[in-house]
């Protein structure tokens, strides 16, 4: 019997992974070039974005006197560090002042609310390749195709844009992921790790521009937290999520866990539409002859004895773990009114008929057996 | 072709679960009937890459196949991607085609069938009566669209109030998502089948507003899909169709218990013998407190005397009335109570459970805090322990 194949990790394959811009820009690079890790793919100009800061309240004055303490226009230019606004209290002892954290343009100021919009000057960036290996094919003006060699991690969800970073280890797999662990050593990394992943990590993650975090559970009040109801599509909120198990406390798979941590300090991407964290190799990394596209088969031919490894099913468990035992694809009923083909599965010595619709079978290099 | 018999194998490819069956067809003697189609087998097998490995799992699960000639006919659900099936046909054509082949059994009066698909990935409703066929899609369901369904409801707490069990609404929300990933697993304990029989109610909640406007020419409701044809028992369903449509008016019941819509639809083949006839349900339209008399009803079966009825506000009312049976019916209603699409004329039929009169106020919950015991009451109503 044929099922899905659930291959978690696989190592040392060819693969076209797509690089793109945020935004239409200029491509350096043509079919045929050879890339590197560092290798500039192409550069655009990064949309400018709003900043509001609510001086009312970090100047503490009523926001209709905010005009009076700015010490530049509206319209003006400022760079990082530029005073804004300034309030002086006491008879001029104690002095409030307000200095832009950013490079842009004052855009407005609110009566009402004394809030003050600066709008940043766009920049020029630059996207890295992230990989080594060769341009197979040039989008203009949006991206390129490099071919390489990968190894690779699938996760069960994935939320946010495309992301790339050093792995960093920051938990146990089994715990739930806090706050204190992310720290600003955190800051443009993936971090890895933990059983829960909480509203209250996610936000300290975006406060310290951690670009992705990798952890085996999240609650779904949480996952609601993240995604946008509004237009029918789940929205970057600047930090990729990724969700290796599923919903609830889920420690992550042991499997996945031993991966990333071995590429810990090694660089690392998170394709999110694919919901895999893709580690680029080296050519000294890159060990024998890789393996093609071609060969990513995603499902296997089950037969007795083989002692493959599976995870069971029964929502809202996830955590129950065996092998196919001996005696092979049976069918037999399930509930009242239909049959469904059922496996005997080995679970700490006990031997227990399940249906294939409930599990996950683990097949290792994922290959036709027999 | 063997003998006076032809073999057919009919494949539907779901999104989550491809299920095939095998049907005998009995070639009558003249040309001019239809042949009689049997059910010989029917086997599943998770959706895969390649339509050959589908195939390879489906016959694999029956003995003797391989040794008769078959025709093969493979509908391919239009939320699949990836999986390639040459000549497959898309379910919309079938759902189409099969209300036209189910309301062609309706008479002259021109009575509506109203069909109910509730899939992984999407739910279809269809609507057709005399000519006109009217199908819609929605982009939820209660496996893959699980979390387009949840994203779609004001909170979990649409989902939690079906709930009986003691279980707090984060792991409601944990289950609903988890189905989202695992689209294709079986409910194994209570709380799984709960939860699932809330995600349908919900599914179909969404239709209530458009639905509505159809009530009063609905004659025939067939109820479809994988969501249907896995809850626990035919009471379940015909009460998650209750509570998650609200419908108000009077009809006939009919289960796809083996999920032969997506591949009969579109073949001309009587469709009743794979249909399961729940029976009659009456749901009044009113907004009377609980406990308040909304009819009294008069079932002529054909005794000497007639067998009443009366009907209070909160109400679920199961009266035996068996497959083949008929019923004259004659009512009573309340000041300020409706029964859209009443014919006094018409007789209604029996079925596996029987006639089921829905006496509950609409909306339902309305003003009510305790909610699951609300549910425990209904399900108990209908002997669904």
């Amino acid at each position: 019997m044929w099922v899905p194949a659930d291959v978690v990790i696989e190592r040392n394959r060819s693969r076209l992974i797509e690089r793109t811009l945020p935004v239409r820009g200029n491509i350096r690079l043509k079919e045929g070039d050879q890339v590197r890790l560092e290798s500039v793919v192409g550069d655009y100009q990064h949309a400018a974005s709003f900043r509001n800061y609510n001086l009312s309240r970090l100047l503490q004055i009523p926001p209709e006197k905010v005009e009076e303490c700015l010490l530049v226009p509206v319209g003006a230019e400022v760079y990082m560090g530029t005073p804004v606004a300034k309030n002086s209290k006491l008879w001029g002892l104690k002095t409030i002042e307000f200095a832009s954290p950013v490079e842009g343009v004052i855009f407005s100021l609110s009566d009402n609310s004394g809030v003050l919009t600066i709008k940043e000057t766009p920049e020029k960036r630059n996207l890295v390749a992230g990989v080594n290996g060769t341009v197979q094919k040039v989008m203009p003006g949006k991206g390129v195709k490099i071919g390489t060699t990968v190894s690779s991690a699938r996760t069960k969800l994935a939320v946010g844009n495309d992301r790339a970073g050093m792995i960093k280890i920051v938990s146990n797999r089994d715990i739930t992921l806090t706050d204190r662990v992310i720290t600003s050593e955190c800051s443009g990394k993936i971090v890895v790790g933990g059983a829960l992943l909480t509203r209250e990590v996610v936000h300290k993650c975006l406060a310290l521009k951690v670009r992705a975090v990798v952890c085996g559970g999240i609650h779904w009040s949480t996952f609601r937290g993240i995604i946008s109801s509004a237009r029918g599509r789940m929205e970057d909120i600047g930090t990729t999520i990724c969700v290796t198990e599923g919903f609830g406390f889920q420690p992550m798979g042991d499997e996945i866990f031993r991966f990333l941590s071995g590429y810990e300090n090694h660089f690392g991407m998170i394709l999110s539409r694919l919901k895999e964290v893709i580690i680029p190799l080296s050519d000294q990394e890159a060990s024998g002859d890789p393996v093609g596209d071609k060969d990513r088969e995603r499902e296997a031919e089950v037969k007795a004895g083989l002692g493959y490894g599976v995870r069971v099913v029964e929502l809202p468990r996830l955590d129950l773990f065996g092998k196919i035992g001996e005696s092979g694809p049976v069918t037999s009923k399930s509930g009242s009114k239909f049959t469904t083909p059922c496996l005997d599965i080995d679970v700490d010595g006990e031997t227990m008929s399940k249906p294939i619709r409930n599990l996950e079978v683990n097949c290792p290099n994922s290959r036709k057996a027999g | 072709m063997q003998g006076n018999a032809k073999y057919h194998l009919l494949v539907d490819i779901g999104s989550s679960i491809s299920k095939g069956f095998f049907f005998q067809e009995l070639i009558p003697e003249t040309d001019t009937a239809r042949g009689e189609w049997k059910l010989l087998a029917r086997c599943e097998s998770p959706t895969l890459s390649e339509y050959k490995r589908i195939k390879e799992n489906l016959i694999g699960q029956i003995t003797g196949w391989e040794k008769r000639d078959y025709e093969e006919i493979v509908s391919r659900s239009p939320a699949l991607e990836g999986v390639h099936a040459e000549g497959a046909r898309g379910e919309e054509g079938l759902v189409t085609d099969f209300c036209k082949n189910f309301a062609g059994r309706i008479t002259a009066g021109g009575g509506g069938v109203l069909l109910l698909e509730v899939g992984s990935s999407k739910i279809w409703h269809a609507f057709c009566e005399g000519e006109e066929v009217e199908v819609n899609q929605g982009s939820w369901g209660n496996g893959r669209g699980a979390l387009r369904l949840i994203r779609r409801l004001s909170g979990i707490e649409a989902i939690s109030r079906w709930v009986c069990s003691q279980v707090s609404p984060e792991e409601i929300g944990d289950y609903v998502g988890n189905k989202s990933i695992f689209s294709a697993q079986l409910p194994t304990n209570e709380f799984a089948s709960e939860v699932e029989g809330a995600m349908l109610r919900e599914s179909l909640g969404l239709l209530q507003e458009e639905l509505a406007k159809r009530w009063n020419n609905v004659e025939e409701v067939l109820l479809a899909g994988a969501a249907f044809s896995s809850v626990e028992n035919y009471r379940s369903g015909l009460l998650a169709f209750l509570d998650g449509t609200q419908m108000q008016g009077l009809c006939q019941l009919w289960l796809d218990r083996w999920g032969t819509v997506p591949v009969l639809g579109g073949l001309d083949v009587e469709i009743e013998p794979f249909l399961v006839n729940l029976g009659t349900v009456l749901a009044f339209s009113h907004s009377l407190p609980e406990g308040e008399r909304v009819a009294r009803i008069f079932l002529d079966l054909g005794l000497k005397d007639d067998l009443e009825v009366i009907v209070s506000s909160g109400d679920l009312v199961c009266v035996p009335l068996e497959e083949g049976q008929r019923a004259q019916l004659s009512l009573e209603m309340s000041y300020g109570v409706e029964l859209p699409g009443f014919d006094p004329e018409v007789r209604i039929d029996g079925g596996q459970i029987g006639l089921v009169i829905d006496g509950r106020a609409r909306p339902l919950f309305t003003g009510r805090k305790d909610g699951n015991q609300l549910v425990e009451n209904w399900r108990e109503s209908l002997g669904i322990y």
